[in-house]
């Protein structure tokens, strides 16, 4: 067995064992992270959308007869509210009353304004989304009398409608759409750095502090192949922490029932895969970045501070994104985390990649992966990294 | 074998207050001495002598700034990679990694020293009785006592039969049976022919176990020798004695508590 394999693998066989590495590897990271971030996601798209197909039960107060036609029209069924209905409807009984005026029928035929109250309860949430529907409802066909009452008198509907606004958004993706899309690979980058936090801190660090460094150094072994094996067993768990937050996030989107994150997000297999080869790059460059700060570190509560701050960095892309509307430039490709960002908001929406902006965000991360690791095997070469004091 | 000529080596120590420059610091000047193989030989000096320094360039860990390093007729500057399979050694904090078990732990060492197959479980079969670790060759080590640390600390820096064998302090912290056993393993190496070199502060030990010593003082080599010359040169009786007249300090112990 070679030299690297020998140290590649005690290094993952050692931090299988350690409980912290293989929590935030493969379970926080993986599991929980996508858990609480797509739950709240989730949970923000149900609050605020209304589905159309779905029968609404809708109470009516006294006699609606005059508007059951049209709103069943809308799929929304009525049914007699009965006694005692304001307290039904604050006990959540009951999403939503409707009540017409006494002279509906009456004033509409004069050509009079006709009054309809609905009663809801803004503190609960059916409540709100029943009465948006029935509103929503209620405004088609208000639209569609006005016109037909100035059309009775002879008069073009158009006299009282000045303008007609349409909005053309020429953006890439929607705003909600573009806000979703940057939340898988947001957990994914999170996820990335979760899973090498704990194996860059024992790998580097921790060997220096348990002085288990100065015996390996004095074996026949090349600085470099150490480094090379220590940071493939880094990728290991990287790469192992990215694939299985792909899995979870795959199976958590397609299962949960919920026709409207179907809209959003372009949802199968091949994405994820082709997501994760998007990612594979990037996975290298953390991982010789994470052992780069650890190798700097004198102990490892040391490298746990440095890691811990340095793990905010690569959040900064969807902050960055987020709130300051950057618009997307060749310049932003070559900078990791950003350009994966970038390149997966467009693959999640189901946009076609350029070739141009994936050369540059793979060639970026490679290069500079290549010159932390380059750096890694200087310090491990000098003999700074035992003189060091812990 | 290990020869040593001229070696000298300093540190830059960065001053404690904000801006203020490095110091220069001598660990050793100018220090030769020898170690021969079918010898345990000793390099005695108090803490901060330069004991550690010396050891830690012989095993090509760090540079000399002038000086030459020879072990088994291999440059420790020009041809270190030879230097490391020719020894073993064991530093002063053995370093066993907690969650791998004793046998994990020595058989990591000796598949990067290139020992593997029935090479490597021969070794074993031959280190696990010498060293008394039946018991513990399973189980993990962290939680291991000082003797059992050093056993498997031992075991790992013998797994390659290397002809020469280094360890620094190996008997701090040990109990005095374990200390026993372990004078009884360097002594019957060192009838195997092997070469051993070992950095102590403890005169009893180097007494009882030592066929050659070399005295360092503040990064000095002040008296080389076999111990009985070494006392029969300072005229003293004991080898503590003979250390500290070595040293240039006063043997007068209510002397020395008055100043």
């Amino acid at each position: 067995m070679n030299t690297f394999l020998t140290v590649y693998l005690k290094e993952v066989k050692d931090n299988l064992r350690d409980k912290r590495s293989v929590f935030f590897a493969l379970l926080y990271g993986p599991l929980l992270l996508p858990l609480m971030v797509l739950g709240s996601l989730v949970g923000g798209i149900k609050k605020h959308s209304v589905n159309f197909d779905e029968t609404l039960v809708v109470y009516a107060a006294g006699d609606v007869s005059a508007a059951r036609q049209f709103l069943a029209e809308k799929n929304i069924r009525l049914k007699a509210a009965g006694e005692n209905w304001q307290q039904r409807l604050r006990d959540g009984e009951l999403n939503v009353v409707i009540e017409l005026d006494q002279n509906y029928q009456q004033n509409l035929v004069d050509g009079r304004t006709a009054f309809v109250t609905f009663y809801f309860d803004s503190e609960n949430d059916v409540s709100v989304k029943a009465k948006q529907r029935l509103h929503s409802a209620w405004q088609a066909y208000h639209s569609q009398l006005a016109a037909l009452r100035l059309a009775a008198r002879g008069m073009n509907e158009q006299l009282t409608r000045p303008f007609q606004f349409i909005d053309a958004d020429i953006a890439e993706t929607g705003g909600p759409e573009k806000t979703v899309a940057r939340m898988l690979p947001f957990i994914v980058i999170m996820a990335l750095t979760l899973g090498g936090f704990y194996l860059a801190v024992d790998i580097c660090a921790g060997e220096r502090e348990r002085h288990s460094l100065e015996p390996l150094l004095s074996l026949s072994m090349r600085r470099s192949t150490l480094v090379f094996a220590k940071w493939a067993a880094l990728c290991t768990f990287v790469c192992l922490a990215g694939a299985l937050t792909l899995l979870s996030c795959f199976l958590l989107l397609n299962y949960i029932p919920l026709a409207e994150l179907k809209r959003f997000f372009h949802i199968d297999a091949w994405m994820f895969l082709k997501l994760f080869f998007l990612m594979l790059p990037l996975m290298l460059f953390l991982a010789s970045a994470m052992l780069l700060i650890a190798s700097f570190a004198r102990n490892a509560k040391e490298a746990q501070t440095h890691l811990g701050i340095a793990m905010m960095l690569p959040m900064a892309p969807f902050f960055l994104l987020e709130f300051l509307s950057i618009k997307a430039s060749k310049l932003l490709f070559a900078i990791p985390v950003m350009s994966q960002f970038l390149l997966a908001e467009r693959l999640v929406v189901d946009e076609n990649l350029a070739v141009e902006a994936l050369l540059l965000s793979f060639s970026s991360c490679l290069a500079l992966a290549v010159i932390f690791l380059l750096q890694i095997i200087r310090i491990f070469s000098s003999e700074n990294i035992l003189t060091k004091e812990a | 074998m290990i020869e040593v000529k001229g070696l000298s080596k300093y540190y830059d120590k960065r001053g404690g207050a904000f801006m203020q420059k490095k110091q220069r610091i001598c660990a050793l000047a100018d220090v030769s001495f020898c170690a021969r193989d079918g010898e345990i030989s000793a390099l005695l000096g108090a803490n901060g002598a330069g004991k550690s320094s010396a050891l830690r360039i012989i095993a090509t860990l760090l540079k000399a700034d002038s000086g030459t390093v020879s072990v088994d007729g291999f440059d420790s500057a020009s041809e270190a990679l030879q230097v490391r399979k020719h020894l073993g050694f064991m530093p002063h904090n053995s370093g066993l990694y907690p969650r791998l078990t004793a046998v994990e732990n020595i058989r990591y060492y000796a598949e990067i020293a290139g020992v593997t197959g029935d090479k490597l479980e021969k070794s074993l079969a031959t280190l696990i009785p010498m060293l008394d670790m039946q018991e513990i060759a399973e189980r993990r080590c962290g939680g291991f006592s000082q003797g059992q640390t050093m056993k498997v600390a031992l075991a790992r820096a013998l797994i390659h039969k290397p002809k020469t064998l280094m360890l620094d302090e190996p008997s701090n912290g040990l109990d005095v049976m374990a200390t026993r056993k372990l004078r009884t393993i360097l002594r019957r190496l060192r009838d195997e022919g092997h070469c051993i070199l070992l950095s102590s502060h403890i005169m009893q030990e180097v007494d009882a176990l030592c066929d050659h010593v070399a005295i360092i003082n503040e990064g000095r080599i002040t008296l080389e020798g076999a111990v009985a010359d070494i006392k029969r040169q300072t005229g003293q009786s004991n080898l503590e004695d003979a250390f500290v007249f070595a040293i240039g300090e006063s043997l007068d112990e209510n002397a020395e508590a008055q100043a």
